[in-house]
């Protein structure tokens, strides 16, 4: 299956949210590839802990291989190649999770038929070799974005499963933002269609991760004083309303993650030792990723509301 | 007890899904089908509240909020709830829609037969009821509300189907209960000398006037609406005579079913063949309190804004809501015959049947309640009706201590039993059971006081409802099938009989509607006293004054205890002055609090020029 992770702005969680999201599918023993398609600034090898490709690769990228200057895209076994404590233990159990880092110097490029072409031999090729490919797209209308819905909507890709991941901060301005992004004139829906996409079903593909999330009533903000209380418990159901109005509703929604400390300054992987032995992070963080994680692949979730 | 209307709704719908869902899936039990009545009720206990109450809707699963959520979580998630009430509701429309002659209105188990020994026939079970017509209106009203918005969330196909499927079934069944509610309506016109006239007249003169006066007044009392009633409705030629006649007495509202010979009404929509009627003409007060109830909710704001009736309905409605004014007339004007009121005089004896009963004293005073909403009656009208309201709790024993061998214990177990005068022509006589006082005493309690805009009659009611509501919350199932629904009298009364049939909707339903009430009692402002209002804006203007003299002190540092004990003051006279009018008694309370933090400034600088 292929998942594309995407946001209209930065800042909304979208790398972080979708390599946990890997993380938890290859500890559940699916086979994972991450592919860094945030040719502005590729940022997830930081999330692994893979800091020799930090910022990424000098050549042999993605960026290369989709422009033709390379055969293959370099990939790199997080298992074997993260500095992270707690994952260099591979656990029993697990498959395998692939990262394929950009190029440092990549940036953005236009699309042209050649780059479509190897776009749809990779993702076919990757499709029959992993359960999970997840695609991390750069932020806005990018080329990322358009490779991703012109790739998807050509004829050999029939069949395989795509699923499109939009990442949104849970404030006013990122719901509006989020909605524009997907159902506006010129967000994902309507570029897809133009592409030869069907509307419903591109629309049936489509589901919003809410990130940062401050849930009132849940600690600490259930234990804020009684009229700060207040004032967010009403500010959270306009914030729903909103959602609800502009097709961002929980119908539409498939996660949501908490807002969480370790997240907002340390980008990166949540492991049950942050949870249950260090105690840094929540246990609703860990929950809302491996939710995020089952969900994915679960039908119910995906049906039309 | 004091009445949280959204914490206990959310109790009763968990324990009704609890009940009512078996692993996710609806379960009729064995009841189900049998009664188009019960199942009607068990419905409308989470239609009524999702449509009365925005914080319940249940048709757009993106505002779903987390306390309604966890609730139902027995039901499913927010995107399914929507779903299985469109299937569930099918399942109803189909099951009491009988194949070639349109929607069925089946009394089915409700009925009894007269004498206990012998069993009803399967065509008398299939009779419709008042009560199944006048719920159906609530639920078909709920319903088509509830598809309504659904459709405009959902982009299932299949599901698009079956709410188009459902939408026509739900049109069709509000259009045949209106019909058979027009079919029901009945005059009754009797002579002083007759046993239903004298009757009237004990009513009306209590024993304190001579029948010949009490037939003058009602001539007098009632010549404006007898003169409505002949020309407006459509009567019978022997009826309309006799109405002429100003010497015969008359009552109308409606008969428990079909009233025997009634014309079909013409309609154009498809709802079958109309069958015919066997009631007797004679109207019942329990059966009118029942559907003037369904028929309010015609004319009701939601159902005009949301435009949910078609122009055929709309004409039927108008009928419906012109014998609805008259009936209410009618009933308000005997229950306030004279000085001292009929009403007054607890344990009301109905004219056509021979009853007597508080029952009927509750029924009566409904319809005044009623009369009351439309602001129709003064004050002193309502404050009598509370010393009804408080005599009625303390009769039933609900407010006082149940004897032995007390005759109050008819009302709460086994109920009160109503003969059905023309059940018996194709089978034993039938009777109908009420046996929700508490919960229809609670329920008018609350609208009183939702109107009440006197502060002591307010108050009083409010203590009221608070006695009844703890009476009726302490009669919930305790424990196995059914737990925390009604009715378990001998929790309350431990001499009663023990119910028949666990547990019972009709109660659960009442129980439903009165924490609605309770919901828009608590929407409103609260009562101002203009006392309070006076003595505050004093307070007020007092609090500024000293505030304005503070600054004639030297001015101190911007972030200083004091100009920040000053912003608070400043801050709390302006909210103050904004509350003023509405809620005086918080304004006071800000006031005051500036007060004494400018006075602490005072006597802090008093205490300094005392050591010059």
């Amino acid at each position: 299956m292929l998942v594309f992770a995407a946001s209209d702005k930065g800042g909304t969680g979208r790398s972080v949210t979708s390599a946990n999201i890997a993380f938890h599918r290859a500890l559940a023993g699916d086979d994972v590839c991450y592919l860094d398609f945030d040719f502005g600034s590729p940022t997830a090898a930081a999330v692994f802990d893979v800091p020799s490709v930090m910022g990424g690769i000098v050549q042999g990228g993605l960026h290369s291989y989709l422009q033709g200057q390379a055969h293959e895209p370099v990939r790199l076994d997080v298992w074997a190649r993260t500095e992270h404590p707690v994952l260099r233990h591979r656990p029993a159990g697990s498959g395998n999770l692939v990262l394929f880092p950009g190029d440092r110097s990549g940036g953005e490029f236009a699309v042209g038929n050649d780059s479509v072409i190897r776009g749809i031999d990779l993702f076919l090729r990757l499709h029959s070799e992993f359960d999970v490919v997840l695609v991390d797209l750069s932020a806005g209308r990018s080329y990322a974005v358009d490779l991703a819905l012109e790739v998807t909507a050509r004829p050999e890709l029939h069949g395989v499963g795509a699923r499109w991941l939009i990442h949104h901060r849970w404030t006013r301005q990122h719901v509006i933002a989020a909605s524009g992004f997907a159902f506006g004139p010129r967000g994902i829906l309507s570029g897809g269609v133009a592409r030869g996409h069907d509307v419903e079903e591109l629309r049936g593909s489509m589901r919003f991760v809410r990130a940062a999330v401050l849930d009132p009533e849940t600690p600490p903000w259930s234990l804020a004083p009684p009229a700060q209380s207040a004032w967010m418990r009403t500010c959270d159901q306009g914030l729903h309303r909103l959602a609800a109005d502009r097709g961002v509703g929980y119908s539409a929604m498939l996660g949501s993650v908490p807002l969480e400390p370790v997240l907002q300054w340390r980008e990166q992987l949540i492991t049950d030792e942050d949870v249950f032995s260090s105690r840094v992070a929540g246990p609703e963080t860990l929950k809302a990723f491996q939710d995020l994680a089952g969900k994915l692949t679960d039908d119910d979730a995906w049906g039309i509301p | 007890m004091q009445i949280k209307p959204r914490q206990h709704l959310l109790d009763i719908w968990q324990a009704v899904s609890r009940h009512s869902f078996e692993s996710g899936e609806w379960d009729w039990g064995e009841e189900g089908g049998l009664s188009s009545v019960a199942d009607a009720e068990r419905l409308l206990c989470l239609m009524y509240p999702a449509t009365e109450i925005p914080a319940f809707r249940l048709d757009d699963p993106d505002t779903l909020q987390h306390d309604v959520q966890t609730a139902l979580k027995d039901v499913g998630g927010p995107t399914e709830i929507p779903v299985k009430l469109v299937r569930i509701l099918a399942e109803f429309m189909d099951t009491y829609t009988a194949e070639d002659e349109g929607p069925s209105f089946a009394g089915g188990h409700y009925f009894d037969a007269c004498d206990p020994g012998e069993e009803l026939t399967e065509e008398q079970r299939r009779l419709g009821v008042v009560d199944s017509f006048s719920m159906s209106i609530t639920l078909c009203l709920a319903t088509l509300g509830f598809l309504k918005v659904y459709r405009g969330r959902t982009r299932r196909a299949e599901v698009h189907a079956l709410i188009e499927k459902l939408r026509a079934a739900t049109e069709t069944r509000l259009t045949a209960a209106m019909v058979s509610l027009l079919r029901s309506f009945t005059v009754n016109v009797f002579d002083p000398d007759d046993p239903q006239g004298r009757t009237l007249c004990d009513i009306l003169g209590q024993g304190q006037i001579s029948r010949r006066v009490v037939v003058e007044r009602f001539q007098q009392r009632f010549k404006a609406l007898r003169a409505t009633v002949n020309e407006r409705l459509v009567l019978g030629v022997d009826i309309a005579d006799r109405l002429t006649d100003q010497n015969q007495l008359f009552e109308c509202g409606w008969a428990w079913t079909l009233v025997k010979d009634s014309p079909p009404v013409e309609t154009r929509e498809p709802i079958g063949r109309q069958p015919a009627g066997v009631a007797w003409p004679v109207p019942y007060l329990y059966f009118t309190v029942v559907a003037l109830d369904g028929i309010q909710d015609l004319s009701s704001e939601r159902t005009l804004t949301l435009g949910l009736l078609t122009p055929e309905q709309q004409r039927l409605a108008e009928a419906l809501r012109l014998r609805w004014e008259i009936t209410q007339q009618y009933w308000s004007g005997i229950a306030r015959f004279g000085d001292v009121w009929p009403l007054e005089d607890i344990r009301w004896r109905t004219t056509g049947q021979s009853m007597e009963s508080a029952y009927f004293s509750l029924s009566a005073a409904s319809i005044l309640v009623h009369d009351l909403v439309r602001r129709r009656a003064t004050d002193e009208d309502l404050t009598r009706t509370v010393a009804v309201m408080e005599r009625l709790a303390e009769h039933s024993r609900i407010s006082s201590r149940m004897t032995e061998e007390d005759t109050a214990i008819v009302l709460h177990a086994p109920g009160v039993r109503l003969a059905l005068q023309g059940s018996g022509d194709t089978g034993p006589p039938m009777q109908w059971t009420v046996a929700d006082f508490p919960a229809q005493l609670l329920k008018r309690s609350i609208q009183l006081c939702a109107l009440s805009r006197n502060v002591s009659s307010h108050d009083r009611l409010l203590r009221l409802t608070e006695r009844v509501f703890a009476h009726v919350w302490e009669r919930r199932i305790r424990y196995g099938k059914g737990a925390g629904l009604w009715d378990d009298v001998q929790a309350v009364y431990p001499s009663a009989p023990a119910m028949e049939r666990p547990p019972s909707w009709s109660f659960t339903e009442r129980v439903v509607e009165c924490m609605v009430a309770g919901h828009w009692l608590y929407n409103q402002a609260p009562l101002r006293s203009s006392e309070l209002v006076r003595s505050a804006s004093s307070l007020l203007s007092e609090a500024t004054h000293l505030f304005g003299g503070e600054f004639l002190e030297p001015a101190s540092a911007q972030d200083s205890s004091r100009s920040r004990a000053l912003k608070s003051v400043e801050a709390g006279l302006a909210r103050a002055r904004e509350v003023l009018d509405q809620q005086p008694g918080t304004a006071m309370a800000l006031v005051l609090g500036a007060l004494a933090e400018l006075d602490s400034l005072a006597r802090g600088r008093r205490a300094a020029s005392r050591g010059e």
